[in-house]
């Protein structure tokens, strides 16, 4: 089983240069079910990133626990894959190269390296592509491969640090279809981390709604939405009014935000 | 990449259909060289210049087969080419390793680094006199200087390469459970790769001038050596067929490691 239990999270950071500490996130309290799409959005600095990264063990915790299918997380596992924002392909290896990387890191034994590795490369539909270089592809692409890279190691929870957040508009769209496509045929435990409210309404079973100054849950809303989703959903009355509610939440922490900068 | 391939077919086509015809500056290059070597052959014939300083392109041609032929040039050549191999693989067996070290350990940079940035910028040739000194006027102070001289830029070299290694490769590769070995060897030595065989194209520079200047200061054989008695006796052509070898052996090297650094290179377009 692989559900995510975070319990009175802390996590404490160093300010740059001096011994003073800050809380990036505080008190957090979440259930991620087995097989759920969680996504977390919320304005920048909101410790969005953080939660997610402390999740994969990356990131060490101050306060709190969080576990994974009843084991507590103290680092990186095989249970986990990570998405990063920036594709993180190693320059000098091909496609196929990076992809195979996560299972060589993994001392992979489920059977030959470059077969998973192909398999996953043709999921993401760069079959074509497996021995270009990162620097021959797009941002897209790359994007791709990340995410190839991630599901090749067959996780049973994908941790993704806001993905498409580097790409343009229509890609971004095609991207979160695809994302989609792929995670449906699965249905791995997934936690998404995104500033884009239409892409967290599109993919996610709940979101998760971060305020600031420490990093906390603000809300957590269900999108019940029915599956299969495609993109005629964008413009349901129902996906409105999820949009609706959830521009609300974001701006009122905006608004606090200026508050608080104006008052310091 | 299919783009590519057809590109090429096609310039192959039309190369083999058309003349072979040298870009514009090839045939410029060639020009210049041509014209500087008819002026230096008749300049002193016509009196513009002291033919006793200058020599001749024909005279140095005719010095170069004599030299070859019984100036035991190879004997010569075998000690600077002993000094310089010995004295460089010297360097790489010590700097690779100390660079590796102090790219990873910030204690050690702390410790080693000022002093070693003062030797870096020093010319290592200052040191040329102690080493006489203490290692005798034999092809053992010659090894020295090299070894001074090839270690610091290799030191720096791969020193900078580990320490530019990109954080969020480390992060990724963290996150699939690599260990600190996995990211040295996966990460850390592909990724300094080209920066330190910049550092030994560089070291091939300073290496060379030390063999040289290293002989033409004090020594009993060597090309410096060579140098130095051509020069004193006022034998123009054959000292420029020595210097000649120096700079062709040089550049080849540099040649050489650049072509492998190209190579290495091709994954990083900037």
């Amino acid at each position: 089983m692989a559900e995510i239990e975070i319990r009175n999270l802390g996590i404490d950071y160093r300010k740059p240069n001096s011994d003073e500490l800050f809380a990036a996130v505080d008190n957090v309290n979440l259930s991620v079910g087995e097989g759920e799409f969680v996504s977390i959005v919320g304005s920048s600095g909101c410790g969005k990133s953080t939660l997610l990264l402390s999740v994969a063990g990356l990131v060490k915790i101050t306060r709190g626990s969080i576990t994974i299918g009843g084991k507590t997380v103290t680092g990186p596992g095989p249970d986990r894959a990570v998405v990063f924002q920036d594709a993180s392909l190693l320059p000098w290896r091909t496609v196929l190269g990076n992809v195979r990387f996560g299972l060589e890191m993994q001392r992979w034994t489920g059977g030959d390296l470059t077969k998973q590795a192909m398999s996953m490369i043709k999921l993401v539909g760069l079959a074509r592509f497996a021995d270009y270089y990162p620097h021959q592809l797009s941002g897209g692409m790359r994007q791709r491969v990340n995410i190839a890279r991630a599901l090749a190691v067959d996780p049973e929870v994908l941790l993704m640090d806001e993905p498409f957040g580097a790409l343009d508009a229509q890609t971004r769209e095609i991207m979160g279809g695809e994302l989609l496509r792929i995670w449906e045929s699965d249905k791995k435990t997934a936690l998404f981390v995104t500033h884009d409210i239409d892409e967290a309404i599109f993919l996610s079973d709940k979101i998760v709604v971060m305020g600031r100054n420490p990093g906390h849950v603000k809300e957590v809303i269900t999108v019940d939405l029915p599956r299969p989703r495609t993109p005629e959903i964008l413009d349901s009355e129902r996906f409105t009014e999820f949009r609706r509610r959830l521009r609300a939440h974001l701006a009122a922490d905006m608004a606090g935000m200026h508050f608080m900068e104006e008052a310091a | 990449m299919a783009m590519v391939a057809t590109s090429a077919r096609d310039t192959g086509k039309t190369g083999t259909a058309k003349a072979w015809r040298p870009a514009r500056s090839t045939i410029v290059s060639i020009v210049s060289v041509a014209v500087f070597f008819i002026l230096w052959q008749v300049a002193p014939d016509l009196g513009w210049v002291n033919g006793r300083f200058t020599s001749q392109p024909s005279q140095v041609f005719l010095a170069a087969i004599e030299v070859l032929l019984n100036d035991d040039f190879f004997y010569h050549a075998r000690i600077s080419l002993t000094e310089f191999f010995l004295g460089f693989a010297l360097a790489l067996v010590v700097s690779i390793p100390l660079g590796v070290l102090l790219g990873t350990s910030q204690t050690a940079r702390y410790l080693i680094d000022p002093p070693l940035m003062a030797l870096y910028i020093a010319p290592t040739l200052v040191l040329l006199p102690i080493l006489v000194v203490w290692l005798g006027i034999g092809m053992a102070s010659k090894v020295a200087v090299v070894f001074l001289g090839a270690l610091f830029p290799i030191v720096v070299n791969t020193m900078a390469g580990m320490r530019e290694a990109d954080p969020k490769l480390i992060r990724a590769a963290r996150s699939f459970g690599a260990s600190r070995l996995d990211v040295f060897v996966r990460i850390l030595v592909p990724g300094s790769l080209p920066s330190i065989l910049t550092g030994i194209r560089l070291a091939v520079g300073r290496a060379v001038l030390g063999v040289v200047v290293g002989e033409l200061f004090v020594s009993q054989a060597g090309i410096g050596y060579q140098l130095n008695t051509y020069g004193s006796a006022m034998r123009i052509d054959r000292l420029l067929v020595y210097a000649l070898v120096v700079s062709a052996f040089g550049y080849t090297l540099t040649v050489l490691v650049r072509a492998l650094e190209g190579r290495v290179r091709t994954w990083r377009p900037e």
